[in-house]
C-alpha cells in the first residue's frame, strides 16, 4: 500500500478518536443528563451505548475500507 | 439442599483450570506452524480481552449499583484509543520486533540507551503498582467462592457467613501461582512468546463473555420482562432514579474524564496488556481487526451491566447483599444453581486470565531486569547452562508475586470495593505512558529525563494513592489523611498543596502526570544524550524509515571470537538452539567469517539481540560487554564513525556523479567535434564549389563583355545575343547570391515570418504552375493527385511555396530527360499533414539521406552545369523553413528506385512564433 493512503487512513482514525473523546465527555454528556425514559431506557444510557456502538461501526468502516499490508 | 456444594465447586474449579491447561498444551504443540491457533486477528482480539478481569465481571455491576454509569469510562477509554491502534500500537510493535523486546520495562530501557537502571525502576513500579490488582483478583475469586457456596448451601437465610475452608484467598493464591508456572515457564529455551497461554486466554475470554451474557439474559428476560421493565420499576423508586444521571457519579465529570484517560493509558501500558498486545503479537496486521473487534467485545460484555445492577437493587433493596456479588446471587435467587455455577466459572476465567498474564509478564521483568543484573554484578552466574536457572528464577518470582498479592489483600482487601483497588493499579501503569509516548515520537527524550519523571510520578502515586489506601484501612494512623504526614497540611495525600476539588484518583493522576511529563520534558531539554541513547532514539522514532536501523553494529569495536560469542548465547538459550540461530544468521546475511576467528560486529549485534530475547536488553548488553575485549566506543567515537562514514559515502556519491557527468560531456564533445570536422570539410567543399559556380557565370560575363568592348563593329544581331547571355548569367549569379543571403538570414533568426491561415492545396497548385515550364523543358511528366477540398494550415505562404517549388525543381532535375515521371500528392501523419513528391531518378543512398539537408552539402553524383540548385543550399533552406514551422522534412529512397521527398506541417495553430 502506498504511503499517501496510509496517511489518509491514519488521519481519519485520529480525527475519529478525537471526536469520540469530545463526544463522550463534559460538556457534551451533560446534554443527555436528564432523568427520563425513552423506549423504556434512561436517555443517558441510550446515548452512551448508542454512540459507543456507532463509534465502533465508524472505526470498523474506516479500517476495513483501507488497503492493508505494508505501510 | 442435598448437594455438597463445598466440594463440588472447588472440584469444578480445578477441572476447569485443567481444561484451560489442555487448551494451552494443544496450542503449544501447534505453535510456530502454519496451523498455529493464535495466528489470526480474532484470537488476538480475544486475548486483549484479558483486560476484562473479575473487576469487570463482578465490579462493574457493583459500581453501577451505586454510581450508575460510573463503570463505563473504563471501557469507553480503550474504545477511543483503539481507533488509533493501527498507527500507534503498530509503531510500538514494529519497534519491539526489531529490538526483541520482552516486556514493557525492556521497551523503556531499550529506548533510553539500554539502561539497567531504568529497567529496574520500571520493574519496581510495575510490581508495586500491579500488586493491588492481583490482590483484587484473589479477593474476587475467594469472595465469589465463599458467596456461591454459602448461598447455594443456605439460600438467603440468616445463617452465619463463614468460609468452609478457612483462608480461601491463600488457597486461591497458591493454586493460581502453580497454574501460572505451568503456563508461563514450561519452555526451556526461555524465549519471549507463549502461544499456549494466549490460546488459553482467548478461550477464557469466550467463557466469561458467555457466562456474563447468560446471567444478563436470565436476569433481564426471566426475572423481569426485558430491560424496560427493570428501568420502569427503578424509575419509580426515588433512591434508584438518581442512578440514571450523572449526579450519582462521585467526582462528577472530572472523575469521568480522568477515568477515561486512565483507561486509555492502561489498555496499552499495563504490563499484562503490553504482553498480549505487543510481545505476543504474531502479525502487525492483526491490529486492524482488533481495533474494532475488541471494543465490540467490551460493548457486548457491558450491555447487561446496568440491567443486572438495577435488578439487584430492586430485588435486594436493603443493602444486605454486596452489589459486587449480584452476578452470582441473582441466579441463585432465581433458583438457577447451575447458572450461578456457570457465572462463577466466568468470574474465575476473568480472574485467572489476568493473574496468569500479569504473573508471567512481571516475572519476566523481575527476572530479566532485577535478578539477573544483580547476579551478574556479583558474578554469581558461573554455571554453563543457565536456561534452567532462569526458568527456576521465574518460577520463584511468580510464587513471590502471588504471595505479595495475598499480603496486600490481607492488609487492605476488606476495606475497599473492587473498582477502587483496580484504579490504583491503573494510575501506576499510567506512569509508563510519558516515557513511552514521548520516547517513540521525540528523539530528544533522554534517559535522565525519563528516570526522573518516572520516579517523581511514582512517588506522587505512592503518596496520594498507595499510602492513602494504607491509611484508609488503618495500617497508618488516620491523621496521615486528615492532617497530612507529620501534621504538614499541604502534604495531605488527597489534597496536595491544598488542591481539594478532585476525587482521589483524579487528584493523583493530575499531580503525577504533571510532574512526570514536565520533568521528562524539562530535564531532557537540558540533557546531553550518550551515543547508545541517540542511536536507540533514532531506531525508535524513525522505525518506519528505510535505513534507520544499523547504527547498532558500530557500537562494538572491540574484538571477540565467534566461538566465545556462541558459547555465551548457548548458556542462555541452549547449545543446539544457539548453533542453529548462528548458522542461520551467517547464511542469510552471507557473512564471511575472518580466518582468525574474530566475530564481525554485525554478528556481535545479532548475539546481543538473541540474548535480549532471553534476558532483556540491559542484561544482554552487560553480558556481551563482559566478553568483548577492548573498549566500547564513546559518544565521540561512534558519532565520528557515523559522520565520517556518511561523509565519505556522500563524497564518493558526488564523485561518481561528477565522473558520469564528465563522461557524458566528453561523449558530447566528441560528437560535436566529429560534426564540426564534417562541417569544416563541407565548408571547404562548398567554397570550392561556390567559387566554381560563381566563376562560371563571371567568366562568361567577362568574356562576352570584353568581346563587346573590343569589337565595336559587331553586328547588332550578334551584339544582342551576347548581351542576352550576359543578362542570363548575371541573373544566375544574383539567384546564387540571394540564396546564400537567405540561408544566412534563416540561420541568424533575422528572417521575417508572416504566419497566416493558408490553403496547402492552393499553394501547391500555384507552385506547380510556376514550375510547369521546367517540366516542359525537360519533357518530364507530372502526375497530380490532390483532393478538391482545401487543407487549412497556419504558415508563411511565400516560404512554404518556396519549399514546394524547390522540391519540384529538384525532382525535375534528377528525373531522366524524356522518360521522367514525377508524382505529387498529399501525405497524412499523426502529427500533421503535408506533401510527398516522388521522382524516378537515380535515388539517394542511405548515407546521404540525412546529410542532403545539411547546408553546403551536395549530392555526390550530381553533374551538369545547368543544375539550378547545384549550390547545395536549396534543401538546407527547405529544412530550415519546415523546422521553423515545427514540422519535419525527410526523404525516402532506394538507390535506382527514385526518391520521395516528404514534408509534414502541424495542423494546430502555433503559439506566437
Amino acid at each position: 500500500m502506498n504511503h499517501a493512503n496510509y496517511n489518509r487512513t491514519k488521519h481519519r482514525l485520529i480525527a475519529l478518536s478525537i471526536a469520540g473523546f469530545l463526544a463522550l465527555n463534559y460538556p457534551m454528556l451533560s446534554l443527555f443528563d436528564w432523568l427520563e425514559l425513552k423506549l423504556g431506557i434512561p436517555v443517558l444510557f441510550l446515548f452512551l451505548f448508542g454512540f459507543w456502538g456507532f463509534f465502533i461501526l465508524l472505526t470498523a468502516m474506516v479500517i476495513e475500507n483501507s488497503p492493508g499490508e505494508e505501510r | 439442599m442435598g448437594l455438597a456444594w463445598q466440594w463440588i465447586v472447588p472440584l469444578i474449579s480445578i477441572s476447569y483450570l485443567g481444561l484451560l491447561f489442555a487448551v494451552a498444551y494443544f496450542a503449544d504443540s501447534h505453535s510456530g506452524k502454519s496451523s498455529s491457533l493464535i495466528n489470526n486477528p480474532y484470537v488476538y482480539a480475544l486475548s486483549i480481552a484479558v483486560y476484562c478481569t473479575s473487576w469487570t465481571f463482578y465490579g462493574s455491576v457493583g459500581r453501577a449499583a451505586v454510581s450508575g454509569v460510573g463503570f463505563l469510562p473504563i471501557y469507553i477509554g480503550p474504545t477511543i484509543i483503539a481507533a488509533i491502534w493501527w498507527p500507534l500500537l503498530g509503531k510500538i510493535i514494529k519497534i519491539s520486533k526489531g529490538n526483541r523486546i520482552t516486556s514493557i520495562a525492556d521497551f523503556i530501557a531499550s529506548r533510553y540507551g539500554k539502561s539497567r537502571g531504568i529497567a529496574a525502576i520500571v520493574t519496581l513500579i510495575a510490581v508495586v503498582g500491579i500488586m493491588p490488582y492481583i490482590a483484587l483478583q484473589l479477593k474476587a475469586v475467594a469472595t465469589s467462592l465463599n458467596v456461591l457456596v454459602h448461598h447455594l448451601q443456605f439460600g438467603f437465610s440468616d445463617e452465619k457467613f463463614a468460609s468452609p475452608w478457612g483462608d480461601t484467598a491463600l488457597f486461591v493464591a497458591i493454586i493460581l501461582a502453580l497454574f501460572s508456572i505451568f503456563f508461563g515457564t514450561r519452555h526451556l529455551d526461555a524465549t519471549e512468546r507463549h502461544e499456549g497461554m494466549v490460546a488459553a486466554i482467548a478461550f477464557e475470554s469466550i467463557i466469561k463473555l458467555l457466562a456474563f451474557l447468560a446471567v444478563g439474559l436470565f436476569v433481564t428476560f426471566s426475572l423481569f420482562d426485558g430491560p424496560s421493565s427493570i428501568f420502569k420499576e427503578a424509575f419509580n423508586d426515588p433512591q434508584l432514579i438518581d442512578l440514571m444521571g450523572f449526579s450519582a457519579l462521585p467526582g462528577g465529570y472530572a472523575s469521568w474524564f480522568s477515568m477515561t484517560f486512565l483507561a486509555m493509558m492502561a489498555i496499552l501500558f499495563l504490563p499484562r496488556q503490553f504482553q498480549v498486545l505487543v510481545v505476543e503479537n504474531v502479525n502487525e496486521n492483526h491490529i486492524r481487526k482488533a481495533a474494532w473487534l475488541f471494543p465490540l467485545y467490551l460493548l457486548i460484555i457491558n450491555l447487561f451491566v446496568l440491567p443486572i445492577a438495577f435488578a439487584g437493587n430492586i430485588i435486594f433493596p436493603n443493602g444486605g447483599i454486596d452489589p459486587d456479588t449480584y452476578v452470582l446471587t441473582l441466579p441463585i435467587f432465581g433458583e438457577q444453581q447451575w447458572l450461578a455455577l456457570f457465572a462463577y466459572i466466568g468470574g474465575l476465567s476473568a480472574a485467572t486470565g489476568m493473574v496468569i498474564v500479569a504473573a508471567i509478564a512481571l516475572s519476566t521483568m523481575v527476572c530479566n531486569d532485577l535478578i539477573i543484573p544483580a547476579l551478574l554484578r556479583f558474578q554469581l552466574l558461573i554455571s554453563e547452562d543457565l536456561s534452567r536457572i532462569i526458568l527456576n528464577i521465574r518460577r520463584g518470582v511468580i510464587i513471590c508475586l502471588l504471595m505479595l498479592g495475598y499480603l496486600y489483600f490481607r492488609l487492605i482487601g476488606e476495606s475497599y470495593a473492587l473498582v477502587t483497588i483496580g484504579l490504583v493499579s491503573f494510575a501506576a501503569a499510567a506512569q509508563f505512558a510519558p516515557p513511552i509516548l514521548f520516547g517513540i515520537y521525540w528523539k530528544g527524550a533522554s534517559r535522565r529525563g525519563a528516570i526522573i519523571g518516572l520516579v517523581a510520578g511514582f512517588i506522587v502515586w505512592t503518596h496520594t494513592l498507595l499510602l492513602a489506601s494504607f491509611a484508609l484501612s488503618g495500617w497508618i494512623p488516620e491523621s496521615f489523611l486528615t492532617d497530612g504526614p507529620w501534621g504538614i497540611t499541604w502534604l495531605r495525600p488527597h489534597a496536595l498543596f491544598g488542591l481539594d476539588i478532585f476525587d482521589p484518583i483524579t487528584h493523583s493522576i493530575f499531580w503525577s502526570m504533571l510532574v512526570n511529563i514536565s520533568l521528562l520534558v524539562g530535564v531532557s531539554l537540558f540533557d546531553k544524550q550518550t551515543a547508545v541513547e541517540r542511536i536507540q532514539a533514532l531506531n525508535f522514532v524513525d522505525v518506519f524509515e528505510q535505513g534507520a536501523k544499523g547504527g547498532d553494529a558500530y557500537l562494538w569495536s572491540g574484538s571477540v571470537s565467534t566461538f566465545d560469542l556462541k558459547r555465551l548465547v548457548a548458556r542462555f538459550i541452549g547449545p543446539n538452539m544457539a548453533e542453529q540461530k548462528f548458522s542461520n544468521f551467517i547464511k542469510i546475511n552471507r557473512l564471511v567469517l575472518p580466518e582468525n576467528g574474530q566475530a564481525p560486529s554485525r554478528l556481535v549485534a545479532f548475539a546481543e539481540q538473541r540474548l535480549a530475547g532471553a534476558i532483556g536488553s540491559a542484561s544482554a548488553r552487560i553480558m556481551i560487554h563482559s566478553i568483548v575485549k577492548g573498549e566500547e566506543m564513546d559518544l565521540e567515537g561512534v558519532m565520528r564513525i557515523l559522520d565520517q562514514t556518511s561523509q565519505v559515502i556522500e563524497y564518493s556519491q558526488r564523485l561518481e556523479q561528477k565522473s558520469a557527468e564528465l563522461e557524458a560531456a566528453t561523449q558530447q564533445l566528441k560528437q560535436a567535434n566529429t560534426r564540426l570536422k564534417e562541417l569544416d570539410r563541407m565548408k571547404d567543399e562548398f567554397i570550392s564549389t561556390i567559387s566554381h559556380e560563381l566563376r562560371t557565370p563571371l567568366t562568361s560575363i567577362r568574356a562576352f563583355s570584353e568581346i563587346l568592348h573590343d569589337n565595336s563593329d559587331l553586328a547588332l544581331e550578334e551584339r544582342q545575343k551576347f548581351l542576352g547571355i550576359v543578362i542570363k548569367e548575371t541573373e544566375r549569379l544574383t539567384r546564387l547570391v540571394n540564396k546564400v543571403l537567405d540561408l544566412a538570414k534563416l540561420e541568424s533568426g533575422l528572417m521575417e515570418w508572416n504566419t497566416v491561415q493558408i490553403d496547402l492545396i492552393q499553394i501547391t497548385k500555384d507552385a506547380i504552375d510556376t514550375t510547369s515550364k521546367l517540366f516542359e523543358q525537360r519533357s518530364v511528366k507530372l502526375e497530380i493527385t490532390l483532393p478538391e477540398k482545401p487543407i487549412m494550415l497556419y504558415a508563411d505562404q511565400d516560404q512554404i511555396q518556396r519549399v514546394i517549388i524547390n522540391l519540384l525543381s529538384n525532382s525535375v532535375k534528377f528525373s531522366p530527360e524524356g522518360s521522367g515521371l514525377v508524382r505529387i500528392g498529399i501525405r497524412r501523419e499523426v502529427d500533421g499533414i503535408g506533401l510527398e513528391i516522388e521522382d524516378n531518378g537515380p535515388g539517394i543512398v542511405e548515407d546521404e539521406k540525412i546529410r542532403i539537408f545539411d547546408k553546403f552539402h551536395q549530392v555526390k553524383d550530381q553533374s551538369g552545369e545547368n543544375l539550378l540548385g547545384g549550390s547545395g543550399l536549396g534543401l538546407a533552406i527547405c529544412h530550415r523553413i519546415i523546422e521553423h514551422h515545427k514540422g519535419h522534412i525527410w526523404v525516402e529512397s532506394e538507390p535506382n528506385q527514385g526518391a520521395t521527398f516528404i514534408f509534414i506541417l502541424p495542423t494546430t495553430k502555433p503559439k506566437n512564433s
